[in-house]
C-alpha cells in the first residue's frame, strides 16, 4: 500500500478499534502504578465510540476523518488522555487537510503537527514522560525514511521500531505531568502507560499498511 | 445541606430548562447540544459572533451573557466542570453568522484545552475562530505571570466590551482587540465567608470559621491570599482595593468602571456598604469613576462573599461599556 485513502483510512480505524480493547487490562496494570488506573478503560471506551462513529464517515476526506475520530474518542471517554489524544488525531487531520489520501512523505508532518498540539495543549516539553516523548522520535525516524525515499510499508515499519526504543526510554524519566507526577522519581522505572498506547496503535497500523501492499 | 432542588445530577439540565421555559423569547437551543445556548435572533447574519462557556453554578455567568450586545452562544458544563468540545463546537457552529467567532472565556486548563479542541474543529469546518482569556484575579499569580491568572467578575466587563464591538460591525480582529483591551485593563479580587456546596458533592468545599473570612479566594474555592477574622466591611475593601491598585497599577487621573459584585449569598445592602467606601478610597486616590455595576454578575452557588473589580477606560472602552446591551438574567448592562 502507498497510500490511504478515506476508505483505507476506515478499514484501518476498523481493525484498529477491533484490537486495541484486547490490551485494557495491560494499560489498566501499567498506569495503576502511575496514574489513577483508568487508561485501559479509556481506551477501550474511546475505539469503541470511534468505531461506533465509522459509520457517518463515508465521503469524510482523510484529514476529516481522523478529526472526527479524535472528537468522538474524547466525547464519550473524556479524561486528560482523550483530550491530548483528540488532539493529536485533530491536529495530524489539519496537516493533510483537503488531501484525498495520505501519503509516506505526509507522515513526517502529521506527526510533527500532532506533536506541537499534544504540548501546546497540555504544556508537556520533551523528557516529561508523556506521549510527546514517543510522537518526536518517532517524527524524526518518518523523516529519515522519507528521505531516504523509503515505501509507506518501510515507513511505518521504521515508526513502530523508533516507539519501541522510544517507549524503553520514557522508564529513565522522571513524571512531570497529571497524578504520576506527584510520584516524582518513583515514576522512574514504569514506561509512560500513554506513550505504550501510542505504541500499540503504530504497531497495528505498520502490519495493516504492510498487510495490504500489492 | 438544604437547597431547593431535585435529583443533584439533574441540577444543569433543570437549571438550562428554567431558563429556556422563563425567557424564550430571548434564547435557543444550539442544535445538537444539550448544553448549548444561543441569542433567539442568532445567528446575526454578517455579526462577528462571541461564543463563551465554563462550567455551571456562577449564573449569570455564563448563560446570562448571552444577548445583544453581549455574547451570541455559550455552552455549559457540570457545576464548576468544564463543557465538552462537542458543546462548545455546537455553540461555535450554530452561532457563526459568517465573519467568524470569537471565544471568549475564563483561562481555566480545562476550559482552555476543550475550547482549543473545539476551535480546531471548528476551522476544520471552514469557521474562522479566535480566542480571548479573560484572567483578572490578582491573586492567582504574580503580575508578572499574568497569563496563568484564573478569571473572576471581571469576565462582566469583556463581554459588555467584546459584545459591544461586535455589534458595532467589527472585524473578528478588531473585537478581539477590544476584548483583549477590557482583559488586560481589569483587574478584580475576592473575599469569601462561607463556602459553597457543589449539589452533586452534598458537602461544602471548604471549612471556614464562623468569624473568619478568606481574601482572594476564586470562585471555586481555590485558595486565596490569606484567611483571617473577619472585618468591618470598610477595613476588607481598603485591603482587597490596595492590591488591585497596586496591581495595573491604577494611578491619579485615570477613570475607571468599578463593579462590586455578590458571589451568591451576600445581599445587595452589603455591596453598597462596600461600593460606598471604594467611593471613597478611589476618590481619594484621585481616580474618577465613570459607572458603578452593584449586584450578582458572577456567582459561586450560595457562597457568601464580594468581589471588586475594576476597568481602567479609555475613550473607546467608554464608548463599548456605555452601549446598549441586554440579558435577562443580568441585573444591569445597559445604560
Amino acid at each position: 500500500m502507498e497510500r490511504i485513502d478515506a476508505a483505507q483510512l476506515i478499514a484501518f480505524l476498523q481493525v484498529l478499534t477491533e484490537e486495541m480493547p484486547a490490551h485494557r487490562d495491560r494499560l489498566r496494570e501499567l498506569d495503576a502504578q502511575l496514574g489513577d488506573g483508568d487508561l485501559g478503560i479509556t481506551i477501550a471506551i474511546g475505539m469503541k465510540a470511534i468505531r461506533d462513529a465509522l459509520a457517518d464517515f463515508p465521503g469524510e476526506e482523510p484529514g476529516m476523518i481522523l478529526a472526527k475520530s479524535g472528537m468522538a474518542f474524547n466525547r464519550e471517554a473524556a479524561s486528560t488522555f482523550g483530550a491530548i489524544f483528540a488532539t493529536a488525531l485533530m491536529s495530524a487531520g489539519k496537516h493533510i487537510r483537503g488531501k484525498d489520501a495520505i501519503e509516506v512523505g505526509d507522515l513526517p508532518g502529521m506527526v510533527e503537527a500532532a506533536a506541537s498540539g499534544v504540548s501546546a495543549r497540555g504544556g508537556a516539553r520533551p523528557g516529561e514522560k508523556t506521549i510527546l516523548d514517543v510522537l518526536l522520535p518517532m517524527a524524526k525516524a518518518l523523516e529519515q525514511q522519507v528521505a531516504a525515499g523509503a515505501s509507506l510499508p518501510a515507513a511505518a515499519q521504521a515508526a513502530h521500531g523508533a516507539c519501541v526504543e522510544a517507549v524503553a526510554e520514557t522508564e529513565q524519566m522522571e513524571a512531570k505531568h497529571g497524578r504520576g507526577g506527584w510520584l516524582k522519581e518513583k515514576s522512574i522505572g514504569i514506561p509512560d502507560p500513554g506513550s505504550v498506547a501510542i505504541c500499540l496503535m503504530v504497531e497495528c497500523l505498520a502490519r495493516f499498511v504492510e498487510g495490504q501492499s500489492p | 445541606m438544604k437547597k431547593l432542588i431535585n435529583d443533584p445530577f439533574e441540577f444543569v439540565d433543570e437549571t438550562i430548562e428554567g431558563v429556556l421555559l422563563a425567557h424564550r423569547d430571548h434564547f435557543q437551543r444550539c442544535e445538537g447540544s444539550k448544553r448549548a445556548l444561543m441569542r433567539a435572533d442568532g445567528p446575526v447574519e454578517g455579526k462577528v459572533a462571541i461564543v463563551t462557556g465554563g462550567g455551571s453554578g456562577h449564573i449569570p455567568v455564563f448563560l446570562g451573557y448571552v444577548g445583544p450586545g453581549l455574547c451570541d452562544a455559550a455552552s455549559i458544563g457540570n457545576v464548576f466542570s468544564s463543557p465538552s468540545p462537542d458543546d462548545m463546537l455546537a455553540a461555535t457552529v450554530a452561532a457563526h453568522g459568517g465573519a467568524g467567532v470569537l471565544h471568549l472565556y475564563g483561562n481555566y486548563s480545562g476550559d482552555r484545552m476543550n475550547f482549543g479542541m473545539a476551535a480546531e474543529m471548528a476551522e476544520m469546518e471552514d469557521v474562522e475562530v479566535k480566542t480571548v482569556l479573560v484572567r483578572d484575579d490578582v491573586v492567582s499569580a504574580p503580575v508578572e505571570e499574568m497569563d496563568r491568572r484564573r478569571a473572576v467578575a471581571g469576565l462582566f466587563f469583556a463581554y459588555k466590551i467584546a459584545g459591544a464591538r461586535a455589534e458595532e460591525g467589527a472585524t473578528l480582529g478588531e473585537v478581539a482587540e477590544a476584548a483583549e483591551a477590557a482583559a488586560v485593563n481589569t483587574r478584580s479580587m475576592g473575599v469569601a465567608l462561607t463556602s459553597c456546596t457543589i449539589p452533586a458533592a452534598g458537602e461544602p468545599t471548604f471549612q471556614i470559621g464562623e468569624d473568619e473570612m478568606e481574601l482572594g479566594m476564586g470562585i471555586h474555592g481555590e485558595q486565596g491570599l490569606r484567611r483571617g477574622k473577619i472585618m468591618p466591611a470598610d477595613a476588607v475593601v481598603d485591603e482587597m482595593l490596595e492590591h488591585i491598585l497596586a496591581d495595573l497599577p491604577f494611578e491619579a487621573g485615570d477613570e475607571v468602571a468599578v463593579l462590586v459584585n455578590s458571589l451568591g449569598a451576600t445581599p445587595p445592602e452589603e455591596l453598597y456598604i462596600m461600593y460606598r467606601r471604594a467611593h471613597a478610597v478611589l476618590g481619594q486616590a484621585g481616580i474618577g469613576i465613570h459607572r458603578a455595576f452593584i449586584g450578582e454578575y458572577a456567582t459561586s452557588l450560595e457562597m457568601a462573599g464580594a468581589s471588586i473589580s475594576l476597568l481602567r477606560l479609555d475613550a473607546d472602552l467608554k464608548r463599548l461599556l456605555d452601549a446598549e446591551a441586554y440579558s435577562p438574567l443580568l441585573p444591569r448592562a445597559h445604560a
